[in-house]
Order: C-alpha cells, then structure tokens, then sequence
C-alpha cells in the first residue's frame, strides 16, 4: 500500500512528528511547550519520551519540515526555539487530510460515532 | 540527578548530543519540576521510569543511524525498519563472490555433510518418528512376556494368559490378541493365496478400527462365536466385489469352508507390517486354555495415564493367575520365570532398526561435524586474511557486534547454500539407500523428504552456519588492533593463538574421523565372522524355495491326501532338467517360523511336576537333508514309507543327542515325543546343527517329523498342508528355472499358488541385510570423514609452513639440512594425530557400546580393530603433513634472506 503522491515524501510520518507539525502552526515553540501542547491537546492519550522527541525534532529538522529559531538569551539560554517551514505545513495539511478521510471512513463504517 | 541524566546523554551519538543534549537536559529538569507539583515524587518516579527508558531506546536507534551513515540524505521516518539481515546478507553475498573458490569448497565440504545427515534422518523420520495410522498410537503397546527359565527373550501369549489377562487387568483399555496367516480363497475367480489376519474383539477396540459399511464380528458375544463371519479389507471389496455396497451378508469360500462377510474397513488399514485383506475373528474359548502353545500376538490400549511400567507390574501380578487354567501350574511359571514384556507397538514394527537407525544418525551427525570443524578452519584462514580489514573497521568505529554479526551472516548463508547442494545430494542419497536398503527395513514406503524434513535440513543448515561462523567471531572477540595494523597483516602477535584454536579444530577432526573409522572396523570384523560360520547347509545359492499351501478344498475329506499331492509335486519337482534333488519342510531356517514344543524323552524320566523343555520342531518330505546339504551323522532319513505308513519315527539333530546320550549313534532307537498322550517316538537317524534362527543365534535343537503323523502333540492325525519346497540344482542361476517350476506345478495341480521364490542364498542375506547395510553405511561415513579429517590436517599444517617459512629459511641458512626443516613439519602434523588418537580412543571406548548389537564374534573393543584403525588414521594424518613438509624443504634459504 503505498503512500499518496500528492506530498514528495514517500515515507510515513510518525504521530508524533504529525503531531508535531500541528503543534508548530499556531507559531514558534521550544521543545517543553511541544511536549506540553501534544499532552494537552490528546489529553494525555500521548506520553511523550525526551529522547524520542528530540529525535523527531532533528528528523524534521533535517527533511527540513521545520526550521530552528534563534535562542531567546534572557530567560533560559539554552532552549531554541522551532518553527514551521512552508513544507512542513504543507505535509501537515497533506497528513491531515488522509486522517480526514480515514475518519469519515470510520464514521461510515459506524466505527466512531457521527456526532462526535 | 543531574549526573544520571549526564550519563544516559552520553548514550547518544556525539553529533546528536551536542545538537541537543542542553536542551534535552533543560526539557527533562523543567519537566520534572512540574510532574513533582502536580502529582508529587510517585509521579516523578514514574515519569523517569518511562524516560529513562525512553532515552536508552531513542539513543540506540540514534546510534545505529549514525552508525549506517543515512542520517541526512534522506529522511529515515522509520529507523528501526531498517532491514539489517537483508543489507548484511548482500554484503555477505558479495564478500562470499570475491572469493568463489573458498565458497565452493566450502558450501561442498558442508553439502557433503548436510546431505549425508538430511538422508538419513529422512529414513530416521519415516521409520521411527512418524506414528502409526492410528488414533493416540503412543496408548498401543504390545503385550508379551519373557521367559528366561525357557530360553525366550520374548514369547507371545497363550489362550490361558489371552482369557487371564482380558478378565484381569486393571491396566488396559482394551486387550486382544491377532496372528496374521495366509488363506486360499476360491470361488471368486481363480484362487488366491491372500493375507488374513486373525484378530479379537479387544484387539479391534484397542486399534479403535471401525467398519466403512456393515459391522465388525465380536468375540465376547454369544451370537457371533461359532459362526464364519469376516470383515474384508476397502482394497479387496474394490478389487474382488467391484466396491458393490451389498457385499454384506455375501459368502467367500476360504480353506474350502463357507464365510459370511459382515462388514467392509475403511481404506489403508494395515496392522505393523500386515496389509490383510480378510479379518477373521481370533475366538478362543475356554476349552483350548490347556494350550501351551504361545501362537498369540498380545495387543493393547493403555488407559489414560497408565504407562508401559506399571502395565508390567499389573501384568506381573496377572502371571500367577493364569494358574487357574489347566496349560501350567504356579511353581512352573516360577520355574519358566515367566514375566511381562510388554512394547510399544511401535518398536514391534519398527524393531532393533531402531537402534541401528539412531547410531546411524548420529554417526552421519559426527560427519557433519568434522565437515564443520574444516569449514571453521577454512574461515579462520581467512579471518586471518581479513584481519588487517576487521582491524581498520574496528578503528574507524565499526561496532564488534556489527562486524561479528556480518561474520556470522556470511556463514549462515554458506551454512544454506550448503543445505541447498546438500538437500539434492540427500534425494539421490536416498534413492540409492532405498535400493541399497534391507527390504525388511519396516515401513519403507514412509520413507522421502516432507516438511519436517525440509524442516530439519534447514534447521541444521543455520545451525552450522552459526556454528562454524563462531570460530571467526570468538577470534575476533579478543583482537589486538594495534598489532594486527602496525605489523603489516602477518599477524605475529595473536597467532600463536589462533594457531592453537586451528590445531585444536584438527585434533578433532582426526578423533572423530578415528570413531568413524573404529566403528566401520569393526563391523567389517563382525561381517566376516558372521560370513565365516558354518551355516549347517551347503551351497544355498543352488537351492531354491518356494512355499506351497495345498487348498484345504483339496484335501478336505480326507487330510491325509496332502501326502500324495506332496509325493506327487516333489516328483514333478524333481524331473525339471538341472534339479539334482527336491524335498519339502515346513520351515526353512533363518525364517523363523520354526515351531515349538515341548519334548518328552523315554529314557530321562522327569520328576513330580517338573515339565519338559520346549525344542524346535519341522516336519519334513522327500529328500529335505540331502538337498538341504545338512549331513546324516548317524542312521538314516525319514522315508515315504515312514510317512504312508504312519510310523512313529523321526530325526533329531546333533545337539540334541549329545545333550541326552553323549553322541549321535547313541540316540537311535531311543524315544522322545511331545504330549503325554502321544505314542513314543523312536529316533531312526541323527542329522548336523543347522543355525536355524540366524547367523548370529546358536543353533537351536531340532526334532524332524514326518509329514503326516498320528498321535502327535495331544492330536490324533496332524498332516502339514502348508510346506517349503526346497530343490537342489546344479544350474549357475537356478532361479532362471522358475518357468519350469511353475509348469511342473500347475501341470497337477492347477489351483496351486505360487509366490516367494527365492534361494537359500537369499534368504541367508536376508537375514544379514542389516548388518551389512549398516555396515556400507558407516564405512561411507567413516571414509568421509577420514578424507575431511586429513584435508584439515594438511590445510592446519601448510598453514603452519607458510608463516614459518621465514624462519625455516633462516634455520636452512644456518646449516639446518632439507631433512631438518621436513622433519620439524612432520613433528606437528605427529603432534596433532597423537592428540587426535588419543581423544579418539577414548571417543571409541564410549561410542562403540551403541554398536553392541550389531556386532558378531568382536568386542565393542577388539583390540585389532582399534590399533588398525588407529595405525590407519597416524598414516593418513602424516601423509597429509607430508606433503607441506616438502615444500617446508625447498625454502630457499637465500631468498628468505635477502627479504628479511
């Protein structure tokens, strides 16, 4: 089962590099705000490890989906600050529709309540 | 805390963690701040029990990214897909290409190996793994006692212990009795000799058999005793009665009386090695438990849970039992020291193959080993190649664990192509083994390669892969870089070493080769012993048999017209151009179908309740000693005179009168006979031993009875209807006179049928079959083994020339003579067959016992064999260091010199 072609990149996103993503397009954020953001938003469905996540960050980093901002020096000098690049959204937005369509897939099916 | 986490960032690739790892930290302090807050230290607890393991996880991965160098070029979503076995077997694949001869050799030394092992095992799977086609075969046992007090390992069962045990065990599920014979079938079409087996109700429940159409005959019920009613095999309702739905009820005409079939078997029954096409009922009333006669094969279901020990003690308890019928009395079963003996029913089928399959195996299991020890060898030498490559690997990074695992998956995959190679090898091995075979080899035709053969064959292809592939890998466990790099490759430093492991390998090779070689050894001793023993009979490659069964039809109304049919035959017989001589018997030897009885004799009269011994008996017609080429030794023959006449005379053999009077002449005119109720029997002559049982068995006592005989065995008239013809022929190929035979047959008597015919000969290899197989077999193992055990050693010692060449050079140079220099070559290669002597003996001393069985006229320790083989082994192992100790001798010194 191949991926769509409608994005370049022909391998599978992570959840947590899509969640990611989401994360990064309401602005920049350093990687406890990520952390914290996912946690809140899946409401807590996500445990999210350290390592993995900074994995992640390099990965998009370097498929350069995101962009690493200057570091704020005032408050705490060693956190650096991410962002999304116009690849990244427009991955994320590709990534969305696919779920967009396996939701209402599932809808469809009766598998997830149509109301919700 | 701080510290921990400095550690755990440690575990991440350098690159990563200075990208990274302040963060990482700063994320984790600040996270865990907020965890203690809002959900006190428990939850910081559990917070770091998950990130702790997360880091370890994370950096890993990282790590084995970094490691493949993918990282940027493309982004790896999903490192841990990363197929590792695929990418190493391509470099395996190629590294094995670059050097084909070393992978040739190698995937045929192991093919040799593999093949040799997967052949046999898929005999060994056949024959002894595969259950019998029953339901829960491993409850099937079957049931018989030993009796030392006879002279009987094992004896069958009695009506008296059939009745005792059927009412009496608290052990089985079911139990019965069968004993399958030969019937003559007319009416149908012509008539036909087919097998019949008589069987019991309990016997029937315990193989859980159930009819296709009808019903199966009961022997415990009233209703069906003393009616003729059978139940006919799925193959001979197709072939006989065109599988017709209303056969039941229909009559057959067997041994000229009427039987009713009662119901059709399901497809493919066969019991051990009897495909009967007739089951008739085995009914044995409490009249006949005076029997001493131990005709019944005893067949049983084990409950559930009850195992074959505690089957015996309650058979053991049964024994005294038994008394309670009139066949013997308590202290006589004493006496007999009659106890259980009870089987799988398995191992009835599959007998003593058993053992001499699993020594086999094994043995073909050692060849694989040695085959393995010369692959390792092979690999060390190259490892050693290599390790100037592994050397700058390890330095640039390449993790130990990467490099052994690319080892590793080298072997493996020669380890597969050689089971590839080796898997055709087995099919023709195979196809040669079943032609070679013993044609008594039980279950021949479960014999191939399945599934779980594949199964095998590719289990132990990895294996040694994995196996030999270790070699290399243990070697590369403790390697000192710094030399291997700085001294050019000839790895003077760790050497010594390797050298020691690479002798090692050697000295095993020749041990085990030594085992191989002992054990062939001595089955070639036991072969010509076996070949050397007088059989009693002379000349059996011109004596043909053939078994003829008069039709009961025939003879019906009066018995004793078997006597002149039979004159008739043997005078037919003998009027076949080239046939010097004919008679007939009832049992030829080796076929072990010889009777037995127990013997009275006049002039020893037994005291109170003591009972006779059970002797061998045959009867016998025309001029079965003389054709036979057993000697008369004292009197004369038994005469057709003696067999119209109905006199009561006969013939026993030589170990029976000189047991009795001392020698032959002294046991004429003296009586013996069977039965109390019987008339004496009086001695007329005295004939040679004859090794009726086997080659390898003593011969047994004999007594020779006419054919047709009154009185006799507590029956009034007993006349042989069923007897082996045996004539004696002067013809190179007497078997080419079969047409003739069949025309003097048929000219009298039409309805005769005729199977079997074979030579004495025949039968006397027949009965030597296993030994011999065995023996080719082992000898093809050991001669594998001893070629594989000198390559290794030649391979060990020119290896040994060519880093020593230098200093053989120097030595030669310094006034060592050519002689010198061999001579200190050969003193390795003596070295290592010393050792591997030495080991080997030892090997031998335990491995040979398994051999016991087989053996005939050696010990399992025949000193001949051991120091013969052992002398053989010293010769091939020098030989094979002879020849690097010649090219040791030609270093020329002076350009040894001027390299160094």
């Amino acid at each position: 089962m191949g991926r769509r072609p409608s994005t370049d990149e022909t391998s599978t996103l992570t959840p947590l590099m899509f969640q990611i993503l989401l994360a990064l397009s309401q602005g920049e954020r350093h990687g406890y705000a990520i952390m914290q953001e996912i946690e809140d938003r899946t409401e807590g469905a996500f445990t999210i490890g350290a390592g993995t996540l900074y994995r992640a960050l390099k990965q998009l980093v370097d498929a350069e989906l995101i962009a690493e901002g200057k570091a704020k020096p005032k408050v705490h000098s060693q956190r650096r600050y991410y962002r999304l690049t116009a690849a990244g959204r427009r991955r994320a937005a590709a990534e969305a529709r696919v779920f967009n369509g396996m939701v209402t897939w599932a809808k469809d099916s009766s598998i997830l309540d149509a109301s919700n | 805390m701080l510290q921990l986490l400095r550690q755990m960032l440690r575990l991440f690739p350098t690159s990563f963690r200075n990208r990274y790892g302040d963060e990482l930290a700063d994320l984790l302090i600040q996270k865990t701040r907020d965890v203690r807050v809002r959900h006190g230290w428990f939850g910081v607890i559990r917070m770091w029990a998950f990130q702790a393991h997360d880091l370890v996880r994370s950096a890993t991965l990282e790590r084995r990214i970094e490691r493949r160098g993918i990282g940027r070029s493309r982004i790896a979503f999903r490192p841990t897909a990363l197929p590792l076995i695929p990418v190493s077997l391509g470099i395996a694949a190629r590294s094995l290409r670059r050097q084909p001869v070393f992978a040739v050799v190698a995937s045929l030394t192991l093919a040799l190996g593999i093949g040799a092992t997967t052949a046999i095992f898929s005999v060994v799977n056949g024959v002894l793994l595969k259950p019998l086609a029953f339901d829960r075969p491993e409850q099937l046992v079957s049931v018989a006692h030993t009796a030392p007090g006879l002279g009987y390992r094992r004896i069958a069962q009695t009506a008296a212990t059939y009745l005792t045990y059927q009412e009496e065990n608290r052990t089985f599920d079911s139990f019965g009795v069968w004993n399958a014979t030969q019937a003559t079938v007319t009416g149908l079409a012509e008539p036909e000799l087919v097998d019949v087996l008589w069987i019991s109700e309990g016997a029937l429940m315990a193989l859980g058999v159930r009819p296709q159409i009808g019903r199966l005959f009961r022997t415990s019920t009233s209703e069906d005793i003393d009616r003729n009613l059978t139940v006919i095999s799925h193959c001979y309702w197709q072939r006989q009665f065109g599988a017709d739905e209303n056969v039941i009820g229909q009559t057959i005409t067997l041994n000229g009386s009427t039987w009713e079939i009662v119901g059709v078997l399901h497809p493919g029954f066969r019991l051990l090695q009897h495909e009967p096409s007739l089951l008739l009922p085995n009914w044995l009333p409490v009249e006949a438990a005076g029997s001493r006669s131990f005709d019944y094969h005893g067949l049983a279901r084990l409950r559930d849970g009850v195992d074959i020990e505690e089957a015996s003690r309650d058979v053991e308890r049964m024994i005294p039992l038994t008394a309670s019928y009139p066949w013997a009395t308590e202290s006589e079963l004493v006496e007999w020291q009659l106890g259980p003996n009870i089987t799988p029913l398995k191992s009835e089928l599959v007998g003593d193959v058993g053992s001499v399959l699993w020594v086999l195996f094994g043995t073909f299991s050692v060849v694989l080993l040695v085959a393995c020890a010369n692959v390792a060898n092979l690999f060390l030498v190259r490892a050693e190649a290599r390790q100037r490559e592994l050397a700058i690997r390890t330095a640039l990074g390449g993790a130990r664990s990467r490099i052994a695992f690319q080892l590793l998956t080298e072997s493996v995959l020669l380890g597969l192509l050689g089971g590839a190679i080796g898997l055709g090898i087995a099919y023709l091995g195979l196809e040669l083994l079943l032609h070679l075979g013993p044609s008594d080899l039980p279950r021949l035709d479960n014999i191939g390669i399945d599934g779980f053969v594949l199964l095998f064959t590719l289990g132990s292809s990895i294996l040694v892969g994995v196996l030999f592939g270790l070699f290399p890998v243990t070697q590369l466990g403790k390697p000192a870089l710094v030399s291997a790099l700085g001294d050019g490759g000839r790895g003077s430093g760790t050497s010594a070493h390797r050298q020691r492991v690479r002798k090692t390998i050697a000295v095993a090779e020749v041990a085990l080769a030594l085992v191989l070689l002992i054990g062939s050894g001595l089955l070639v001793r036991s072969f010509q012993s076996l070949r050397s023993v007088e059989p009693g009979f002379s000349q059996p490659e011109q004596v043909l048999t053939l078994r003829l069964t008069i039709p009961l039809v025939d003879v019906i109304r009066d018995r004793i017209r078997a006597v002149p049919i039979t004159e008739q035959l043997t005078q037919r017989l003998s009027e076949i151009p080239w046939v010097e001589s004919v008679g007939a018997t009832s049992a030829i030897p080796m076929e072990r179908r010889t009777n037995t009885n127990a013997v009275y004799v006049e002039d020893f009269p037994l005291l109170g309740n003591q009972r006779p011994r059970p002797r061998s008996y045959k009867a016998i017609a025309g001029d079965y000693f003389q054709t036979m080429g057993i000697p008369l030794l004292a009197g004369r023959t038994i005469t057709w005179e003696d067999v119209y006449g109905r006199l009561p005379v006969g013939v026993v053999s030589e170990n029976f009168a000189r047991e009795y009077w001392g020698n032959p002449g002294a046991a004429l005119g003296r009586r013996v006979r069977h039965d109390t109720s019987d008339v004496w029997r009086e001695i007329v002559g005295v004939v040679g031993d004859i090794r009726d049982v086997g080659l390898a068995e003593a011969s047994p006592t004999i007594m020779y009875w006419p054919m047709a005989v009154e009185d006799f065995a507590g029956l009034s008239l007993w006349v042989r209807r069923s007897m082996v013809y045996v004539l004696r022929s002067a013809h190179p190929n007497p078997k080419t006179l079969l047409s003739d035979v069949r025309e003097a047959i048929w000219s009298g008597n039409p309805n005769l049928p005729l199977a079997n015919v074979q030579t004495l000969e025949d039968v006397m290899s027949r009965s030597m079959a296993r030994t011999s197989f065995t023996l080719i077999l082992l000898a093809l193992a050991a001669g594998i083994a001893v070629a594989l055990g000198s390559v290794g050693v030649y391979g060990v010692i020119s290896y040994v020339v060519s880093l020593r060449s230098n200093e053989i050079g120097v030595r030669l140079a310094l006034g060592a003579t050519k002689g010198d220099a061999s001579r200190l070559v050969l003193r390795q290669g003596a070295v290592i067959a010393f050792f591997g002597i030495l080991v080997g003996l030892c090997g031998a001393v335990g491995g040979t016992r398994f051999l016991s069985t087989l053996l005939y006229g050696v010990t399992p320790l025949d000193p001949t064999t051991l120091l013969a083989a052992a002398a053989a082994i010293a010769f091939v192992s020098l030989l094979a260091a002879y020849m690097p100790a010649r090219r040791a001798a030609a270093v020329d010194p002076v350009r040894v010199l001027r390299t160094e």
